[in-house]
């Protein structure tokens, strides 16, 4: 059976490779559309399994402060922590929703991390999908997050390569050492999806620590927060310095935003999963061509080995064997070339399918290649091999 | 394989005219015999031959190899059958044009491994032993590497001997075998055939040059499905 697979893979290579290559882009094409849908799956993941984060809403009334001098000068009073120590750490972020750099912002959202959250997946997660553009299209997730300690050779800023390039204007990683540790607490920026930067998100880091980063001058203060305040205290304090600021503050529920997130997400990854969808569909359709012309290339091959003996059980199971070692090169290729292509265009590690999606993939890969072959093996079964050996060359 | 027997045999290719390619034919052929069917064409000697070699199973009348009849047998039997005990040689010699000729017979031993039982199957090294002893008997030593495309149509059609001969089987059949060579390649191949008769072997020839059916040890006509 192998010496038989070996030579159906060997006749036919090119039509082979032109069906391989339809896999592939099946394959990157579901891929894709996983990563950018695995934002609703993180969502309920979060809800279900994160440590209660409150969620609340600033309205901004000094917009034009505001866009002024944004949120940088608060970022940048971070220098002055460098080197101190920081023990333990909250953080508070801006999200400025439909910002451009020029826009005045109108509103931003707060999000109170829970200070226990130490993984830096978590806060990562958080923040995938969870920002979009003006035109609603997701951006590449904003973080903030713990360890990548190498980042930070001599505690000097760093730029994440994967923002290096999309924006780099924006966001540069500043480093805060751990009290004795090598790890570092950091904050960065999101971009959006599409190349342009048409959209900034920012943030503000408020460590729970006593050490102070921001001076009155800042929009917010740097919240000094004792060792075991509430929740309710912290959100509190947050209002408290968002009014002195010229913010209001609102709260809301973390499903209610969540929810607000999801159902903002919901028609990309619609229109995702249908450009998806449809390619496999053409994939397969297109599978389903060159096998049909593969299989009336080698009909008299068949027929042939047919009456060497070869049944025509065997002669449709060689040919579905080849046709699924094609579709299996055809997914490692596309797994390979969708790691390629995150790894070196998007160059970010949480654009990325969740792992049971390999799975998903291969397995409606798979499928779109039996239904390809699945006409294509059936005329096997009503090969007349007299007709066809009689048929002058 | 000892007899052959086609008792009654009829086959019709269009029900509408009922128009009969063989029409009740009889006909007994002992093992060792090489036997020519000649008849012009259309004549229904090719359509006996695939009847011959299993590969048509569609008709009415019996047919026993050894007294048991091949109605009997599943598809799976059928092929096992085939795949031993029949081998065909074809005017268009039939090569698999990717193959080289050492590949091309050993596809044969290939497909027989196939049916086989785990224990009677051949490994790979004895299926390229025996594909290279085979055509080294029929003078295609110097040859074995080549593509089809690269050999005269005599040497393609000895490799298309070697691939139905290298795994034994009871009878070879081979329809108009000479068809498309000179006078002299086909002399040459009927020698070769007229070689592998004489140790044993069954050969039944379809041909309508009665040059070549002169040269087997007996000869039957088909004229419109039934033998004269």
């Amino acid at each position: 059976m192998t010496e038989l697979l070996r030579f159906f893979l060997n006749q036919q290579k090119k039509r082979h490779l032109l069906t391989c290559l339809q896999y592939v882009i099946g394959t990157f094409a579901v891929l894709i559309s996983l990563s950018f849908s695995n934002s609703a799956d993180f969502m309920t993941r979060i809800i279900n399994s994160i440590i209660d984060p409150t969620v609340v809403q600033i309205s901004m009334t000094d917009s034009n402060e505001m866009h002024k001098e944004g949120f940088f000068p608060i970022m940048h009073t971070l220098d002055d922590q460098i080197g101190s120590t920081v023990e333990n750490t909250g953080a508070l972020v801006f999200e400025k929703e439909t910002c451009s750099m020029e826009a005045n912002p109108d509103n931003v959202s707060v999000i109170v991390l829970n200070k226990n959250w130490k993984n830096y997946s978590q806060y990562a997660e958080l923040f995938t999908g969870s920002f979009f553009s003006e035109n609603g299209a997701p951006c590449l997730p904003a973080f903030i997050g713990y360890g990548y300690h190498d980042l930070f050779p001599d505690d000097k800023d760093t730029t994440l390569t994967f923002y290096k390039e999309a924006a780099p204007q924006s966001f540069i990683i500043r480093p805060i050492r751990y009290l004795d540790s090598d790890d570092y607490f950091f904050s960065g920026g999101a971009i959006p999806v599409t190349e342009s930067i048409d959209v900034a998100q920012k943030f503000i880091l408020v460590p729970e620590t006593d050490t102070y980063a921001f001076d009155n001058s800042s929009y917010m203060r740097n919240l000094l927060m004792p060792e075991g305040t509430s929740k309710n205290d912290t959100v509190e304090l947050i209002r408290y310095y968002a009014t002195i600021n010229g913010l209001s503050l609102s709260k809301r529920s973390v499903e209610s935003a969540m929810k607000d997130l999801s159902d903002r997400a919901k028609p990309f990854i619609i229109i995702t999963l249908v450009f998806s969808g449809l390619l496999l569909f053409l994939s397969s359709i297109g599978c389903m061509g060159v096998m049909l012309v593969n299989i009336s290339f080698r009909k008299k091959d068949f027929s042939l080995l047919m009456s060497m003996g070869l049944r025509k059980k065997t002669l449709s199971l060689l040919l579905l064997m080849e046709g699924l070692m094609v579709s299996v090169v055809g997914y490692m290729v596309g797994v390979l070339l969708f790691e390629l292509f995150t790894l070196i265009w998007v160059d970010n590690p949480l654009f990325k399918p969740s792992p049971s999606a390999f799975l998903i993939t291969f397995l409606i890969t798979s499928a779109a290649g039996l239904i390809g072959e699945a006409i294509p093996i059936k005329t096997v079964s009503a090969l007349d091999p007299i007709r066809i050996i009689k048929e002058k060359n | 394989m000892e007899k052959i027997l086609l008792k009654n045999i009829s086959k019709t290719f269009d029900l509408a005219t009922e128009q009969k390619v063989l029409d009740n034919l009889n006909l007994e052929i002992a093992s060792g015999e090489m036997l020519a069917i000649t008849g012009v064409s259309g004549s229904g000697k090719s359509t006996l031959l695939y009847i011959l070699g299993l590969l048509d199973h569609d008709f009415e009348g019996e047919y026993y190899i050894d007294d048991k009849s091949i109605q009997s047998l599943s598809d799976k039997e059928l092929s096992l059958y085939r795949s031993k005990s029949v081998g065909f040689v074809y005017q268009d010699f039939n090569l698999i044009k990717e193959l080289s000729a050492i590949d091309n017979v050993a596809m044969s031993l290939k497909i027989n491994n196939l049916v086989l039982d785990r224990r009677s199957r051949l490994s790979r090294k004895e299926i390229y032993e025996k594909s290279t002893e085979t055509l080294e008997k029929l003078g295609l030593k110097d040859h074995m590497k080549k593509h089809p495309g690269q050999l005269s149509g005599g040497q393609q059609q000895r490799v298309a001997i070697a691939r139905s001969i290298v795994k034994k089987p009871d009878m070879i059949l081979a329809d108009e075998p000479t068809g498309a060579l000179d006078r002299k390649t086909s002399a040459d191949i009927m020698n070769c055939l007229l070689g592998l008769n004489d140790e044993g072997m069954t050969i039944i020839i379809v041909t309508h040059d009665n040059e070549i059916a002169g040269k087997c040890r007996r000869k039957v006509k088909l004229v419109d499905g039934v033998l004269v």
